[in-house]
């Protein structure tokens, strides 16, 4: 009897301590009780050293009622020392607990990004909420005015949106679907440099902005006005092929996703910038393109603002130097073994007026070899690519071998050329290792140390480099010619 | 608590748990920020000497069948020698089982319990282990069995599933910080082995005593090939800094696992499965302590004493003051209790043993040596 008074004694009491111990259970939330970001944006704060944006989606705008409507979201703005100052900051006025465990897209404004953004990469990859697979997004306007105007017009859910938003560069190549969780390696890695998708705001009220900050963003963007560009998925292999602007503005302005018709009436602007020239500007050439079709974009854009991601920024340690334009970012992707497919416009070789559209796809695996001359970094490159023409002036009269090895020969050289100014501006102009030479220059070396002491980062820009490419025109589509 | 003999597949299951938890704790990130680069070229080499040294012990077990290491230290110096034997390794079981329960409770906390005090999650884990026990040796061993598959899947999976996030240059130069620190200094790696602790211990669970050769050889071989691929993973889908900075690395590149965008998240599902992998191996480090306390002073029953362990581990696990004495424990203390005791004194006493049965051998002709007998 006594023993089993024992017993229940001993139950009671475990029963007890565990109780107390689970208090915390009481305040378990429910999903109900919590905020959720989609997205933070870091500014430099005017008051304290940050200023972050939450964008929180609403838990129940998913329901079966709200099907066909873009879910609500709330922006809250506030400035901090740090993000967790921040989280705390928004808690105190937020009526339910912020949670980042759905945050998707980390924007950071340029000019935060050019001072230095180790902090705030540490901070968050500290946080067991923030997944290491959200983007990191540099905007060349305000990361505030970046989430203000993200108003998805194809989905209902923003965090869907920010979710497939990225994997443009699967069948673009305009930009690169950067993860914080890359950007975090890179940033502490002793053999490459990181670097983020490059975006920007782009509405009615800062076009002009929006165009000029970019434009400075992609400095060589002139330098390439005089070469034909890539065309867009979808949509680039039409005849508007030699039409960079226009094509620009088509694949990548998120305009075409801010509203019903938006998508016609970005081909319209498309076509407006297309009509200017054949700048291959990145994002300053759309924005260029934005300004020309200004009047017409009054006309016919239902929503007047959204975001585009084209390019990708570049950093040294933890501070933002340089951009890339969208064909410095395809050049980025061959090298780096990135690049899934996407459409490239050169120059008929026959006819420099007109142009032929490829649709691109890797045939292996870049071969990089990294040799050490006299103490400088000589990096040889062979690149094999894999071409279907997809656009073409006319059904096939006059195809033959040698028409196409001359096709072959143009748009090789016409890569080889693309690359090596990619390779050279990240190294003369940048000073920056992005695309992981440095990984291949350990074989030089006996020992990590060796190679440490070397300071490869730093002895990047004496790096020269060796391009060959090859570019082999499997087929067409549906129809023979060229 | 009943206890029955126990088959092969057991046997390397038990030894296998061991080495499965120490992989998914901090064992590939000691190896990666010891040997860096190297590390694989190190795991290679240390995995061969592990071997060899497992084919030493084998034959040096090989005189003494269904004996356990305290029964070969009583043969060699009577009493007093198997006691501080059995106070040596029970300290040790005791202070691993504490280690790494505070090690896995305090990373449980940071991912799952914020709000939680870390001495709840231990007790949790206390009470399962203790549960266990009771239920007895076969319990263990057979719920280990039925897990085992499950465990090194975990590990297998997250190396094929972040394949696609490799850069295998990563793994060069293949000397890392140089030939003597990868060969010579990267010995000391050795304590990953730990799992062959458990060799001195289970010969009298046997069921035949001749495949103790059998269940060193392929445990310990398993446990190598498990730690080949986890070095790798970690090495591979980040620089080394960064993997030695993390709490739980392995956690880590179970996080960067996605197929698509409809599975994601996969994480939670692997702190699950290690979960239930770390009490099996708490109740079998429990189980063993246990053992040892009761062979040493000859007690019937191990009722009264499991309850005094279960608080002895629990103070234990809870004197860390923070994240950092536990990490100096665990990275540096272990290591050389593990090289001290189960590499150097264990396998001194087994060849101390041999020599002191060939003497007598010499002398008296066939030593006869079995449990009655000592």
């Amino acid at each position: 009897m006594i023993k089993h008074l024992y017993k229940y004694i001993a139950i009671i009491v475990i029963a007890i301590i565990f109780s107390s111990g689970f208090v915390g259970a009481n305040n378990i939330q429910s999903v109900d009780d919590l905020a959720y970001a989609v997205a933070i944006g870091i500014d430099v704060g005017e008051t304290e050293r940050i200023k972050v944006t939450f964008q929180f989606t609403m838990p129940n705008s998913s329901g079966e009622n709200n099907a066909g409507e873009t879910a609500p979201a709330v922006i809250d703005t506030v400035e901090a020392a740090c993000i967790d100052s921040a989280v705390n900051l928004v808690n105190t006025f937020v009526s339910k607990e912020v949670n980042l465990s759905h945050c998707k897209v980390i924007v950071i404004s340029e000019e935060l990004a050019r001072s230095g953004i180790s902090k705030e990469i540490y901070s968050l990859m500290n946080k067991v909420q923030v997944r290491p697979d959200s983007n990191v997004i540099i905007s060349t306007t305000t990361a505030q005015e970046y989430i203000e105007s993200v108003k998805p017009g194809l989905e209902n859910l923003v965090a869907k949106f920010y979710e497939i938003l990225p994997r443009s560069s699967e069948y673009t190549g305009f930009t690169s679907d950067i993860q914080l969780i890359d950007f975090f390696r890179n940033l502490e890695s002793k053999a490459t440099e990181p670097v983020a998708i490059l975006g920007h705001a782009v509405s009615a009220s800062t076009t002009g902005t929006s165009s000029s900050s970019s434009g400075s963003g992609s400095e060589n963007s002139s330098s390439e006005g005089s070469v034909p560009s890539q065309s867009t998925a979808g949509q680039g292999g039409g005849e508007s092929g030699t039409q960079p602007q226009g094509q620009g503005g088509q694949g990548n302005t998120q305009q075409g996703q801010t509203g019903q018709g938006g998508q016609g009436s970005t081909q319209q602007q498309g076509q407006g910038g297309a009509s200017q020239g054949q700048g291959d500007s990145s994002s300053g050439g759309q924005g260029g393109g934005s300004e020309e079709s200004g009047s017409g974009k009054k006309d016919n854009l239902p929503a007047d603002n959204g975001i585009e991601n084209v390019g990708l920024a570049v950093f040294k340690d933890d501070k933002m130097v340089g951009t890339l334009s969208k064909t410095e970012t395809l050049s980025h992707l061959i090298i780096t073994n990135k690049l899934k497919s996407c459409r490239l416009s050169i120059p008929d070789p026959e006819d420099e007026t007109k142009a032929i559209d490829f649709f691109l796809t890797a045939d292996s695996k870049p071969k990089i070899k990294v040799s050490i001359l006299n103490g400088t970094p000589y990096i040889s490159i062979d690149v094999k690519m894999n071409g279907r023409i997809s656009s073409i002036n006319q059904i096939s009269e006059d195809i033959s071998d040698e028409r196409i090895t001359e096709i072959e020969k143009y748009a090789s050289h016409y890569l080889q050329t693309h690359i090596s100014n990619y390779l050279y501006k990240t190294s003369k102009e940048f000073n920056s290792d992005i695309s992981g030479l440095g990984q291949y220059a350990i074989s030089n070396f006996k020992t990590r140390s060796e190679f440490e002491e070397y300071n490869w980062l730093d002895n990047f820009d004496n790096a020269f480099f060796n391009v060959n490419t090859e570019v082999k025109v499997r087929s067409n589509f549906l129809l023979i010619g060229t | 608590m009943s206890e029955s003999k126990i088959g092969s597949f057991e046997a390397i299951a038990l030894v296998l748990t061991v080495m499965v938890n120490h992989v998914v704790l901090n064992l590939p990130k000691n190896i990666i920020a010891s040997t860096s680069s190297g590390s694989i070229i190190n795991v290679i080499f240390i995995s061969i000497v592990a071997l060899l040294i497992v084919f030493i012990i084998s034959k040096l077990l090989e005189r003494f069948p269904s004996l356990d290491i305290l029964d070969i230290s009583e043969f060699l110096g009577g009493k007093w020698l198997k006691n501080i034997t059995g106070i040596l390794f029970l300290a040790y079981f005791l202070f691993t089982v504490s280690i790494i329960l505070r090690s896995f409770s305090e990373g449980l906390k940071i991912i799952f319990f914020p709000r939680s005090t870390v001495a709840i999650i231990i007790i949790l884990f206390l009470l399962t282990i203790v549960i266990i026990n009771k239920l007895g040796f076969n319990a263990i061993i057979r719920s280990n069995l039925f897990m085992m598959p499950i465990f090194l899947f975990t590990i297998f999976f997250i190396f094929f599933a972040n394949i696609g996030n490799f850069t295998l240059e990563r793994s060069l130069p293949l000397l890392g910080n140089g030939l003597y620190t990868t060969l010579f200094s990267g010995l000391s790696n050795l304590f990953a082995f730990s799992g062959i602790c458990y060799l001195y211990f289970i010969p009298p669970y046997l069921k035949d005593s001749k495949s103790q050769k059998k269940v060193g050889f392929i445990s310990i071989g398993l446990s190598a090939i498990c730690l080949l691929i986890s070095v790798a993973t970690l090495l591979f889908i980040a620089p080394s800094v960064i993997t030695t900075e993390e709490v739980f690395p392995l956690y880590l590149a179970s996080r960067n696992i996605q197929f698509g965008r409809f599975f994601q998240r996969l994480d939670a599902v692997f702190l699950l499965i290690w979960i239930i992998s770390l009490t099996a191996y708490l109740s079998i480090s429990f189980f063993f302590a246990t053992k040892v306390f009761q062979k040493m002073l000859n007690f019937k029953y191990t009722k009264w004493y499991t309850a005094l362990f279960t608080l002895f581990i629990f103070t234990i696990s809870i004197l860390p003051e923070n994240m950092y004495q536990i990490i100096f424990i665990e990275n540096t203390v272990y290591q050389y209790v593990v090289l001290s005791l189960i590499f150097v004194l264990a396998l001194a006493l087994l060849v101390f043993a041999n020599i002191k049965y060939i003497i007598l051998e010499k002398r008296k002709g066939v030593v006869s040596i079995d449990k009655a007998s000592i």
